[in-house]
C-alpha cells in the first residue's frame, strides 16, 4: 500500500512538469518563439572597486584626461543593469586620485552635456544613453574610448562610429545569441564558398581563458560546411581544462614573433584601422596554408566578447604577398 | 514550411519501418498508443542502425535515406494488408488525454527556440551538417583534427556517436538545415516514454501499468533539472538554461532507446518472440549509437542477462536473439568509431582495475588546472583536498534525494530492488533490478575514474544527465514491483 501511495505521490510531480512546460512555451511565444537577450538575467559589473584600472590602462598618461561617466540622477528609476551609486562614487574617486577630470552626467541627456572628454562609460543604461548617436558621441570624444559597465552599447554601432568599445560588464544571455558574431558570420557568408578552407591565426598572444572567447566554435558551426584550421584542436575545442592549457601553450608558441601587423591593410568591416588584427604569417602557417587549400586567413584576437574589430578576413593570395 | 515537412518525413518512416518490424498483434499486443511510439522509436533505431552501415562500407548518406524510403514504402504498403485491431489502452480516456498533452506540450517546448545550449550546437547539430554537407563522418570533418602539422579541423569530441546528427541530417536532407525543426523528431522522446513503458509492462496488472506510465511522465528530469531551485526567476526564464533537458541534447535520446529495449526485451522473454528479441537488440545497438555511454549500458545490459540467468526461468533462446542482434547492429558503429582518433573521452582506457582500485581506496580529486576564479569557484586547498571517492558519493546521494529533479523516483527505485527477493522467480524482474543497479554502479566507476575535475563535471550536470539514461529501466522495474504487490494481494 505505502509504495503504491509513494507511485502516486510521485506522479504530483506532474504539477511541476506542467508549470515548467507552460512557462516555457509562454515565454518563447513573449519574445516570438526567437531567443532574446530579454529572457536571461541582466547584465551585471561585478568589480566592486568602480575597476577604474580599466580606464587608466587605455592611456599612456592619464593626468589630465577627461573621463564623462553616464551615470543617473537619484531621482532617476533604477534600470537592470545601473551599476549601484556607491561603486559610481569609488570610480570616481579613484580616478580623480589619478589626476583624472571626471564628469558625471546625473541622467541629462548628452545633447544638452557640454564640453570634450577623452573617454566615456556607461554606468546607467537609460534608452537616451544605450540608443545615443555614436557619431554625436564620437564628436564629444577626443580618445574615442567607450567603456560599457552594463553591457548596453552595441559595440558595432561604436565600431562604426570609429570607437574603441570594451565592455565590462558579465552578461548571462549565452554566446551564441551574440548579435555582432551573427553579423559576421553574415560577411562570412557572403564572403567565402561553401567549400573554402580558412585558417585560423591569432594576431597576438591569447589573453583570456574565458570559455566565452572560443569564437571558433561558433563560426565553425554557422559557416560549416566550410573548412576551419586552427592549432591543436584536440586541446582548443576540449574540456574546459585542456583548453586553459591550450591558451597557455599556443600563447607560449609565441606564432606572431617576428611577423609584422598589417595595419594599413583595410578593413572590410571594421572601421578600428589601428587595430587590425592582420599579420604576415611565419613559415608554419604558411605552410599549413598550402598543404590544406586554405583560400582564406581569419586573423583574431582572443577576447570573450566578439567584436568585430577583433577579427579580418583576408584572402591568401593578399597574405602571401605579404610575406 | 518545406523543414517541418522534411522532419515529418522522418518521422513517418520511421513508424512505417518500425511497425514492420513488430510482430502481428495477436503474438504481441498494444494499443494505438504504444504501437506509434514503440514503432516511431523502433523504426528511428533501425535507420540509425541502416545509416552506421552505409557510412562503414564507404557510402553517403543519400544511400540511407533513398534505402530507408524505400524499405519504409514497402513496410506501408505491407501494414496496409496486415489488418488487425489494436489492443484495448490500458488508460482511462482521462489518463490518455494527459499523457498526450504532455507529450504535445513538450513537442512545443522542444521547438520553441532553434537548437541552443553549447553539448546541442558544437557535439551534435555541427556532426548532423557534417552528414548533411558531405555525407559520411569518415570526412576530415571528424577525422582531421588531429595531424602531424599542429594544425587540424575545429571539432569538439570527435568520436561521439551518430544517432542524433543522424537523425537532424535526415530531417534536413530535402529541405535544407533548420536550426528550428531538425529537432522535431527529437521532441518526441519523453512524450513516448509512459507508453514505451505501459508496452514493457503489458502483461501485468492494469493499475501497475497505468501507475508506472503515469509516473514516468511525471518525473522532472525528462523535461529539466532543478526547476524552481532559484525561485520565481526560475518561472521567468524556463527553457533557457542547460537545465532543460529537452532539445537536441542525446541524453533523453539513450533514455529513449535503452527503454525501448528493455520494454521489447521483456516482451520478448514473455512471449518467446525472436522478431521482438531482434528488435529489442537493434533498440539496445541504437542506444549505444547516441551516446559513448550507450555502449557501456550496452555491457551492463548483457552482463545482466548472463547473471539473470543463474536462477529459475532462462530463457537462453531469447537472449541468444537479443545479444547476437545488438552485437551485429552495433558493429557498424564501432567500425566508424575506430576510424575517428579517440579525444577526451576513452572510457575503455580510463575504466582499468588500477584506477578504481586508486580512487576506490581513497585517491585525491583531480586538481583542476584552470585558473579556478574563471569559473567563478574558490582555489583549491592543496593541503586539503577531498578524495573523489566522496566527491562522488555526495553527489549521487544529493541527486538520489533531489525531488525537483527526480520526484521520488529513486525511493520507488530502492524499494524496487529491494522486493527483488519476493520476485527471484522472475527473470524480468532479476534482469531489471541488475540493469538497474549494473547502470548506477557504472556511472559511478566512470565518475571515480574519469580524469576531470569532479566539481567542474558537477557544474555541467554530472551525474544527473548520465542518470536519467536509466529511467525506463527503473519505472519498468516500478511496475513490476507494483504488479508483484497486486498479485500478493488478491492471493
Amino acid at each position: 500500500m505505502l509504495f503504491t501511495t509513494l507511485s502516486r505521490l510521485h506522479s504530483f510531480a506532474l504539477v511541476l512538469v506542467l508549470t515548467f512546460l507552460g512557462a516555457t512555451i509562454i515565454g518563447a511565444a513573449k519574445t516570438g518563439f526567437v531567443p532574446d537577450h530579454s529572457r536571461y538575467d541582466a547584465a551585471g559589473f561585478n568589480n566592486k572597486q568602480g575597476g577604474s584600472r580599466f580606464i587608466v590602462s587605455v592611456f599612456q598618461n592619464p593626468q589630465g584626461k577627461r573621463v564623462l561617466l553616464l551615470d543617473n540622477a537619484t531621482t532617476d528609476p533604477l534600470l537592470a543593469s545601473t551599476v549601484p551609486r556607491e561603486i559610481v562614487d569609488r570610480l570616481s574617486k579613484s580616478l580623480a586620485s589619478k589626476g583624472i577630470t571626471v564628469t558625471r552626467s546625473y541622467g541629462i541627456p548628452l545633447d544638452k552635456i557640454a564640453g570634450q572628454f577623452d573617454a566615456a562609460v556607461l554606468i546607467y543604461p537609460c534608452d537616451n544613453y544605450v540608443n545615443v548617436d555614436f557619431d554625436k558621441l564620437a564628436a564629444k570624444l577626443d580618445n574615442k574610448a567607450l567603456f560599457d559597465y552594463c553591457a548596453g552599447w552595441s559595440s558595432t554601432k561604436a565600431d562604426a562610429a570609429g570607437l574603441m568599445y570594451m565592455n565590462f560588464a558579465r552578461t548571462y544571455w549565452p554566446h551564441w545569441l551574440d548579435p555582432e558574431m551573427h553579423e559576421f558570420v553574415e560577411y562570412m557568408q557572403k564572403t567565402t564558398a561553401t567549400e573554402d578552407g580558412i585558417l585560423l591565426v591569432p594576431s597576438e598572444p591569447l589573453s583570456t581563458t574565458a570559455a566565452r572567447a572560443r569564437w571558433f566554435l561558433p563560426l565553425n558551426y554557422h559557416l560549416a560546411p566550410r573548412r576551419f584550421y586552427l592549432y591543436k584542436p584536440e586541446n582548443g575545442t576540449s574540456f574546459l581544462t585542456e583548453y586553459f592549457q591550450w591558451v597557455k601553450d599556443y600563447s607560449a608558441t609565441r606564432p606572431q614573433q617576428g611577423q609584422r601587423r598589417m595595419k594599413s591593410h583595410p578593413r572590410a568591416l571594421s572601421k578600428l584601422a589601428n587595430m587590425n588584427t592582420a599579420r604576415t604569417l611565419n613559415d608554419e602557417e604558411l605552410q599549413v596554408a598550402e598543404s590544406r587549400d586554405v583560400q582564406w586567413v581569419l586573423f583574431w584576437r582572443h577576447q570573450a566578447d566578439f567584436k568585430i574589430c577583433d577579427f579580418e578576413l583576408v584572402d591568401i593570395e593578399t597574405v602571401r604577398g605579404w610575406k | 514550411m518545406l523543414h517541418l515537412l522534411n522532419a515529418l518525413l522522418f518521422i513517418a518512416v520511421s513508424v512505417c519501418i518500425g511497425r514492420a518490424m513488430l510482430p502481428a498483434q495477436n503474438v504481441v499486443a498494444r494499443s494505438r498508443g504504444e504501437e506509434f511510439a514503440v514503432a516511431y522509436t523502433l523504426g528511428l533505431a533501425a535507420i540509425v542502425v541502416l545509416c552506421n552501415l552505409v557510412f562503414v562500407v564507404g557510402l553517403q548518406l543519400s544511400v540511407a535515406v533513398g534505402l530507408s524510403l524505400a524499405l519504409g514504402s514497402y513496410a506501408l504498403y505491407c501494414q496496409s494488408k496486415r489488418k488487425s485491431a489494436f489492443a484495448a489502452s490500458p488508460f482511462s480516456t482521462a489518463i490518455t488525454c494527459l499523457l498526450l498533452a504532455v507529450g504535445l506540450l513538450s513537442l512545443i517546448a522542444t521547438v520553441a527556440y532553434p537548437i541552443n545550449e553549447f553539448d546541442a550546437i558544437y557535439h551534435w547539430a555541427y556532426r548532423g551538417k557534417v552528414l548533411l554537407f558531405n555525407g559520411t563522418p569518415l570526412n576530415e570533418a571528424l577525422t582531421g583534427i588531429v595531424s602531424n602539422d599542429n594544425f587540424g579541423r575545429v571539432v569538439t569530441h570527435p568520436n561521439y556517436p551518430l544517432g542524433v546528427p543522424i537523425i537532424e541530417a535526415y530531417s534536413s536532407y530535402f529541405s535544407g538545415w533548420s536550426e528550428r525543426w531538425v529537432q522535431l523528431p527529437l521532441g518526441l522522446w519523453a512524450a513516448c516514454m509512459p507508453w514505451l513503458v505501459a508496452f514493457g509492462l503489458r502483461n501485468l496488472s492494469q493499475s501497475a501499468i497505468r501507475l508506472a506510465a503515469v509516473a514516468t511522465a511525471a518525473t522532472p528530469i525528462l523535461y529539466v533539472t532543478n526547476f524552481t531551485e532559484n525561485g520565481f526567476a526560475d518561472l521567468l526564464n524556463a527553457g533557457t538554461s542547460s537545465s532543460m533537458m529537452l532539445g537536441g541534447g542525446s541524453d533523453l535520446a539513450v533514455m529513449c532507446m535503452l527503454t525501448l529495449s528493455a520494454a521489447l526485451f521483456l516482451r520478448a522473454t514473455h512471449s518467446n518472440c525472436k522478431r521482438l528479441a531482434i528488435a529489442a537488440g537493434v533498440a539496445l545497438a541504437a542506444t549505444a549509437a547516441m551516446k559513448n555511454e550507450g555502449l557501456a549500458l550496452l555491457g551492463v545490459c548483457m552482463i545482466a542477462c548472463v547473471v539473470a540467468l543463474f536462477l529459475e526461468n532462462r530463457p537462453t533462446r531469447t537472449i541468444g536473439f537479443f545479444a547476437a542482434s545488438a552485437i551485429i547492429c552495433v558493429s557498424p558503429w564501432l567500425g566508424i568509431r575506430a576510424q575517428i582518433p579517440a579525444i577526451d573521452e576513452n572510457y575503455s582506457e580510463q575504466l582499468t582495475l588500477e584506477n578504481v582500485i586508486h580512487f576506490a581506496g581513497g585517491g585525491n580529486e583531480l586538481i583542476e588546472k584552470s585558473p579556478l576564479a574563471m569559473s567563478w569557484r574558490q582555489e583549491t586547498d592543496e593541503a586539503d583536498i577531498p578524495t573523489r571517492r566522496s566527491l562522488v558519493s555526495a553527489a549521487f546521494v544529493d541527486e538520489f534525494f533531489d525531488m525537483r529533479s527526480w520526484g521520488l523516483l529513486w525511493v520507488l527505485a530502492a524499494i524496487s530492488i529491494g522486493l527483488v527477493f519476493m520476485n527471484l522467480e522472475s527473470f524480468n524482474y532479476r534482469w531489471l533490478t541488475l540493469v538497474v543497479c549494473g547502470g548506477v554502479l557504472l556511472y559511478f566507476l566512470i565518475l571515480l575514474v574519469t580524469p576531470w575535475n569532479f566539481p567542474s563535471l558537477r557544474d555541467k550536470g554530472i551525474p544527473e544527465r548520465l542518470l536519467v539514461h536509466l529511467v525506463g529501466p527503473i519505472m519498468l522495474l516500478v511496475g513490476h514491483a507494483l504488479s508483484s504487490i497486486d498479485r500478493k494481494l488478491m492471493r
